[in-house]
């Protein structure tokens, strides 16, 4: 399987999809005007991919500052394919990154948190 | 947001709890749609589920946008600077900051920029790059921007703006400040660093600047009227055109600008006199000219400089005629408003007006000289002073000055000789005082000669020896100039009795005080029969490091007195002191013992303690609380040593405690060596040394400042 990776720009986030070190990077702001069109080929990939995981750890990491609704969404999406996967019994694992200044980001990071089985674990993000 | 959310959603929830009634309901299970309702009814859930945690997510980020702009806003409202930006069609966005209101002194919502900023010039070419900027390339904004005005007069007040391209707006950005203050803030300190700026010329220049003046008032007051007599019509405005011109150019060399300014105008309104008069009548030319008032021209100008410098400045004769006090003020006044080249340029040039001639300063000795040797049966032929115009610092001199009576004195008193006594010799009956003062190098030198009968060194050597100050042995290792330096140290003078004039001893002591204390050096040199000569030299700038540099009398001072302290506390010994001061040597002779250290307080110093066997054997045996043969000291060398250099460790350590300012520290651990008769090598350092005798045994402290 190929890798997927996306740059940040301005209105999207980082994107590194790696099948070979079974890691899921989701990193930045995103508002883009067409969610669905940025995140489908993502979504995708993930689908994909966790067909054909087996026994592999799989680390996803997310650390959004900012999204829009219609991310927000996507963002489930993609999600729920992990929380199917990880009900097959999949070993899966997700870290969400949050500002630890920001109040209001530790709350967004446990409605994310509330909406999983997944092991979710909240960090604080480290200044780069 | 949650309850909200809860409330929001009470439909579906209602018609989900409809839903999963039906699915429990045991009558539909067998229905061929059951299993799709069923699937469908999750999905539903799911959805819903789904749908709350979007809203909440989504409100959660509107909360947090809006804080983060509350934030900002309240930080840009409080920078004493306004926000605000436009986009491509020049209207300004509603979010601007509060300062900018205050500015513009309405709100300046959808205004037009152009209108309001640029409107005011003549051009359309603020439009035109406004235009260009959102019509052409992004690549070349950065090319556009500068273009723009920097500075803008509106409304009285005086802008600064600077343009910023936000590309992901497409907007500009202005940042706006209100200069108008600091601009007239700057104006005046403008103004009054010209009008020092004038003063110090003015009193640099001051013969010819009075010169000029007097000369322009008399020409506008007498000789312009004299010249209708002389000259014809069209000449007459022609030499004035001139002589304006020539004063125009001076006044404004000499920063006298107000004078300047006004003589320019008046050139002008000669052209268009000329102009509308092409030939004009003597009465007319005499009409025009009184209605320029050319004594008002330069009054501006003086009037500043006399303030400064007192009133009537200009008027008095003779040359430097200006009060200390003022001087002063000037000076300060400089420092406050010139940066440092400039200041000190322009404080030299002042220094040098209120610099006084040396030789003056040492001419006071003169009649004081002749007094004296009549006074006590010796002839003073001449007393003469040679100078090749040397100007000093009166109050800086002022000290060494009034100590330079010590040399005068010694010369009549021990140097020259009573009359009968100088023909015996072959010399003329009156003997002479000669001065010279030069400038070499950066250096006043000022020496003081007389033709007496010279320094008996041998005499020196008899009183250093009654005094204590060295014993027999050591005289003999002292050189010639050494035992003539001995002259300028304390508690020294070759005549035994003590009267009013000389012989008390501190005269020439006190001499070197002031001398080393502008950062000098004195030296003496001698013949007998044939005279003494005093050289001193004063740098004339002073060492930077000078400035702090440390007394070594009062470093010394405090090393003695933790030593006497220590060995009086801890070893029970009671030194004998026996003082001497030694201030250039070439070589520093070492005794039985020596600890040499190297210590730093601000400047580097060697500390060298010195003892002799029987001084070791006293201080290690109460340092050790055992006794020591003398005999066998020679195989105890280490632990002589080792005590040694531990009893000067604690010294030092409390020396440096009792340093004020900041402590001194060791630059290099204590070293003992043990030598017989070495000797270390110093060309030119300072040296203090310090004697002591402890049971008949010999301490010397020596401290040694490197150069």
């Amino acid at each position: 399987m190929e890798q997927l990776s996306r740059e940040a720009e301005k209105s999207t986030p980082k994107v590194i999809c790696d099948p070979k070190d079974n890691y899921i990077l989701i990193k930045g702001e995103s508002y883009p005007e067409n969610s669905f069109e940025f995140y489908e080929p993502i979504m995708d990939w993930v689908e994909e991919y966790m067909d054909q995981v087996n026994n592999e750890n799989v680390e996803v990491e997310l650390s959004l500052s900012y999204l829009n609704t219609s991310s927000t969404k996507s963002l489930m999406c993609i999600l729920d394919i992990l929380e199917e996967a990880y009900q097959e019994g999949k070993d899966i694992k997700v870290d969400w990154y949050y500002d630890e200044e920001n109040e209001l980001s530790y709350e967004m990071a446990q409605d994310f948190m509330d909406y999983l089985e997944i092991p979710f674990n909240l960090q604080v993000k480290e200044e780069d | 947001m949650s309850d909200s959310s809860g409330e929001l959603f009470r439909f579906e929830e209602k018609v989900l709890e409809k839903a999963q009634k039906i699915v429990e309901n045991e009558k539909y299970q067998g229905n061929p749609l059951y299993k799709k309702y069923k699937s469908l009814m999750r999905m539903y859930k799911k959805l819903l589920f789904q749908s709350q945690k979007i809203l909440k997510i989504s409100d959660n980020n509107q909360e947090k946008l809006r804080k983060t702009q509350q934030n900002l806003a309240l930080l840009l409202n409080n920078v004493k600077q306004g926000f605000l930006t436009f986009g491509e069609d020049f209207k300004i966005s509603p979010e601007y900051s509060q300062e900018c209101k205050n500015i513009f002194g309405q709100d300046i919502a959808g205004r037009d920029i152009y209108e309001l900023l640029f409107k005011k010039s003549d051009s359309d070419a603020e439009k035109d790059i406004l235009n260009s900027i959102f019509q052409d390339d992004q690549s070349r904004i950065k090319l556009y921007l500068p273009l723009l005005p920097q500075e803008i007069e509106l409304n009285q007040k005086l802008l600064k703006i600077k343009y910023k391209y936000i590309e992901q707006e497409h907007k500009i950005m202005c940042i706006i400040t209100d200069i108008t203050e600091k601009r007239e803030l700057e104006n005046e300190l403008e103004k009054e660093r010209k009008n020092l700026k004038m003063t110090v010329t003015v009193i640099s220049n001051q013969g010819i600047v009075k010169k000029y003046v007097n000369d322009y008032r008399h020409f506008f007051n007498h000789i312009i009227y004299e010249w209708f007599k002389e000259y014809g019509n069209q000449t007459i405005l022609e030499n004035l055109y001139r002589k304006i011109h020539t004063y125009k150019g001076v006044f404004s060399q000499w920063g006298m600008r107000n004078s300047s300014e006004s003589l320019h105008k008046a050139e002008d309104k000669i052209n268009d006199f000329q102009e509308e008069n092409p030939s004009p009548e003597t009465r007319e030319i005499k009409k025009f000219i009184s209605t320029i008032d050319f004594n008002g021209f330069i009054d501006q100008d003086i009037e500043i400089i006399e303030q400064i410098l007192g009133e009537n400045f200009l008027d008095r004769e003779k040359s430097v005629s200006v009060k200390k006090d003022d001087i002063v003020e000037l000076k300060e006044r400089i420092k406050d408003y010139f940066p440092e080249g400039e200041r000190e340029q322009m404080v030299t040039k002042i220094d040098k007006l209120i610099k006084k001639s040396l030789r003056d300063l040492i001419d006071i000795y003169e009649e004081y000289t002749f007094e004296l040797a009549e006074r006590v049966g010796k002839k003073l032929e001449q007393f003469k002073i040679e100078s090749d115009g040397v100007l000093v610092d009166e109050n800086k001199f002022h000290d060494l000055n009034k100590s330079l009576i010590h040399i005068f004195r010694n010369s009549i008193y021990h140097g020259i000789e009573k009359p009968e006594g100088r023909l015996k010799k072959g010399k003329p009956e009156g003997g002479s005082v000669k001065c010279k003062i030069g400038e070499e190098k950066g250096n006043i030198y000022i020496t003081i000669r007389d033709d007496g009968q010279g320094i008996n060194v041998d005499k020196i050597k008899k009183l250093a020896i009654d005094k204590n100050i060295y014993s027999e042995n050591e005289i003999e290792d002292l050189s010639r100039n050494e035992i003539l330096r001995l002259i300028f140290f304390d508690q020294f003078s070759t005549e035994e009795e003590v009267n009013q004039t000389a012989g008390r001893g501190v005269g020439l002591a006190s001499v070197k005080r002031e001398v080393e204390k502008l950062g000098g050096n004195i030296s003496v040199e001698t013949k007998l029969d044939q005279g003494t000569e005093i050289t001193i030299i004063i740098p004339q700038e002073k060492r930077v490091a000078q400035k702090d540099e440390i007394n070594m009398n009062m470093l010394m001072e405090k090393l003695e007195k933790k030593f006497v302290q220590y060995i009086g506390d801890n070893l029970e010994l009671e030194p004998d002191q026996k003082n001497i001061q030694l201030n250039q040597i070439e070589q520093l002779e070492l005794s039985d013992f020596n600890v040499i250290t190297n210590i730093r307080f601000k400047n580097l110093y060697d500390i060298i303690f010195s003892v002799d066997k029987k001084a070791a054997q006293i201080l290690v045996e109460n340092f050790i609380d055992k006794h020591l043969d003398l005999n066998k000291m020679d195989q105890k060398k280490a632990i002589i040593r080792e005590s040694l250099k531990e009893i000067m460790n604690i010294i030092i350590g409390q020396f440096f405690k009792s340093l004020e300012e900041e402590e001194g520290c060791f630059e290099k651990a204590p070293m003992a060596i043990a030598v017989e008769g070495g000797l270390l090598d110093y060309k030119n350092n300072e040296i203090i040394k310090h004697k002591f005798s402890i049971n008949q045994g010999l301490v010397n402290l020596n401290l040694i400042a490197r150069n």
